[in-house]
């Protein structure tokens, strides 16, 4: 493989992993797999209580780093992944996602080419429990530019997840990026944010990923735990000012919309009212 | 209980006997095994006293060193998850107990550990390779820890008696905080009442590079805070709520009693008491001894108190009578002991019920 670069920058990828035997071998295998030579995996099992370690020793090697930890929540797995981390580019690849064999040759390309870009992203296609793809409406992308305006309206064309983007570390440690640890279902969105509108790219052709839905997966199955997580999203990014003018009214909207829609549902009426009240004091914002 | 100590003075060697006064002043607090560690180099010395809780053997005496010899740590506390983090690390250890796994935890992920211990502790791990002295105390100050500092000279102990006993350092009495306990009894974090002694913060930790001359302040990082742990939200169901809480005091109760050594409670008879007594009683397959102090004056006495929950729940109970000659006797004792002016009655009764335990 050549795609025009002559030297090679390393790239880490991060993959925080809680209980993933199901599907780790997968993820793995698919970045051993890509076309790029200079890979190192770091693997941080989070305190998995399945065979998920008797997996990951089976691949522990010069390349691929284990760090084994008790466990305490994917925004912590991957800040201390990242700590371990020595590459030009950095993945933060989620353990049952699956990488095409050009999603990193790709992305490097374009950020080799260009130093003026924070990261590259690209494609993003929907696999079920069995990898099929999963039919959907309009074609998926990480966010490319403007990303705080599409972090902070929900823009549904594009996917936040971490997995789809490959970001400059120079960038990642001037900025002093972290996830949040006090969050876990926001926690990719709050990065973002946190990004700020650096600038982006995509990769229009190839290089995609392979997003898993999953039926029991946190950020898809509704309960008071992802509501309050979502609330935590909500104050930390207001307390840090990581939206301003028409981007923040925006999102107090969206916000506000739907942790009234989120606590009704749950027939939690006091805060659902609360924020109802917020979401119509918004229009006078 | 242990006792933890250690100094750092770069313009002088030091030798190993160097903190003999000073740990002789702690000894209360680790009759089993005493021992230090010098660097010459760097002009350190650690030193420990060791009371066995786990692991009763000599091999976990302390200072003790890290499987690859790089790192020596000094500890006093416990760590109830230490078994956890052992598994969930992957730690191959040669003791039973809790430093080993402290050590090794940190040898591994650094600093980062820290948020993993659930416990109470103070303690300093020196890294050898990096001359670099690391210091951490547990996330609401349960375990004591002070610590001097004048810009050159760096000392901490478990008690400030072992810091006045240090050769060297400079001691006055810091006036600037009499108004402080005069108003509140006590003397606040993170004054002590000489100047440059200090209480250490608590969910903190501290690095001290040896290789550098010592900056002029010091940089504490939190590993912890309490005001991030606070929630916000509005729980919906009550009877959900209610079930956490039991479950929450249950297991921190149940992480409590892992002990190689009898286990008791101090019992008041009043809310608090009587339901951590009723929880460890029920996890626990031995009977549990309960300790608590009354008055000869029915005015003041709640002994009685104690004592129907103790039978209700069946504990090997123990009740002390306080009387006029018995707070006389150990006025001296308690000055000795709390190591600074602390304007709190209560401190007799629980230094009294405190001998009573541990006579029995």
């Amino acid at each position: 493989m050549n795609n025009g670069i002559i030297k090679y920058p390393s790239v880490s990828v991060v993959i925080p992993c809680f209980n993933g035997e199901k599907y780790i071998a997968k993820t793995i295998n698919s970045v051993l797999h890509q076309h790029y030579p200079e890979i190192e995996i770091i693997i941080v099992n989070d305190g998995s209580k399945d065979s998920t370690y008797e997996i990951l020793k089976s691949y522990e090697n010069t390349s691929i780093k284990i760090i084994n930890k008790p466990n305490t929540g994917v925004s912590d797995s991957r800040n201390i992944g990242m700590g371990y981390a020595g590459g030009a580019y950095i993945l933060f690849l989620d353990a049952d996602d699956i990488l095409e064999p050009d999603f990193i040759s790709k992305r490097v390309e374009l950020l080799e080419k260009d130093t003026s870009l924070s990261y590259c992203t690209g494609e993003i296609v929907w696999i079920n429990e069995l990898d099929n793809p999963i039919e959907m409406p309009k074609k998926q992308y990480g966010i490319y530019e403007n990303i705080t305006r599409n972090v902070a309206s929900f823009n549904p064309l594009f996917s936040t997840c971490p997995s789809a983007y490959l970001f400059r570390m120079e960038v990642v440690k001037r900025k002093k990026l972290q996830f949040n640890i006090r969050l876990s279902s926001p926690a990719d969105r709050y990065f973002l944010l946190e990004l700020g509108n650096e600038k982006g790219a995509l990769v229009k052709d190839g290089g995609k990923l392979m997003y898993r839905i999953n039926t029991y997966s946190m950020s898809h199955h509704f309960s008071e735990k992802l509501i309050f997580d979502q609330e935590n999203y909500f104050f930390s990014v207001i307390k840090n000012n990581l939206v301003s003018g028409n981007e923040k009214v925006i999102f107090i909207k969206k916000m506000c919309y739907q942790l009234f829609a989120s606590f009704y549902r749950l027939k939690m009426y006091s805060p659902s009212f609360v924020y109802l009240s917020r979401y119509l004091k918004s229009f006078f914002l | 209980m242990c006792g933890i100590i250690g100094y750092i003075n770069k313009a002088e060697k030091l030798s190993k006997t160097d903190l003999d006064i000073p740990m002789n002043t702690i000894k209360h607090r680790g009759p089993d095994a005493q021992d230090t560690y010098l660097n010459e180099e760097n002009s350190l010395i650690l030193g420990h006293l060791r009371l066995s809780i786990i692991d009763l053997s000599t091999s976990a005496n302390q200072p003790f060193f890290s499987s690859d010899n790089r790192y020596v740590i000094i500890f006093n506390g416990e760590i109830y998850n230490f078994k956890e983090i052992k598994n969930d690390c992957k730690i191959e250890t040669k003791t039973n107990g809790d430093t080993e796994i402290i050590i090794e935890a940190f040898a591994q992920h650094g600093t980062n550990s820290f948020t993993w211990l659930n416990g109470m502790f103070a303690f300093a791990i020196y890294d050898i390779q990096e001359q670099k002295i690391t210091l951490c105390r547990d996330r609401f100050g349960i375990k004591p820890l002070f610590y001097y500092y004048d810009g050159q000279r760096f000392a901490f102990a478990s008690e400030i008696k072992a810091l006045k006993k240090i050769k060297g350092l400079d001691l006055k009495k810091n006036k600037d905080t009499f108004p402080s306990f005069l108003h509140l009894g006590y003397i606040p974090y993170p004054y002590t009442v000489y100047q440059h002694i200090y209480k250490f913060p608590q969910g903190a930790y501290l690095e001290i590079d040896l290789k550098h001359t010592l900056s002029a302040t010091l940089e504490f990082n939190y590993f912890w805070k309490l005001k991030d742990q606070l929630s916000r939200h509005t729980f919906s169901e009550e009877q959900a709520v209610k079930s956490d809480l039991k479950n929450l005091l249950e297991s921190a109760v149940d992480k409590q009693l892992i002990s190689d050594v009898p286990i008791g409670t101090f019992l008041s008879g009043g809310i608090d008491s009587s339901l951590i007594t009723v929880i460890a009683s029920k996890l626990k397959d031995t009977k549990i001894k309960t300790f608590s102090v009354g008055y000869e004056s029915n005015k003041y006495n709640e002994s009685h108190f104690a004592e129907t929950v103790a039978k209700a729940i069946g504990t090997d109970h123990y009740t002390m009578i306080l009387k006029e000659d018995d707070i006389l006797n150990i006025i001296e004792n308690i000055i000795s002991s709390y190591d600074e002016p602390y304007a709190d009655s209560s401190a007799y009764p629980t230094m009294l019920v405190s001998k009573l335990a541990k006579k029995k």
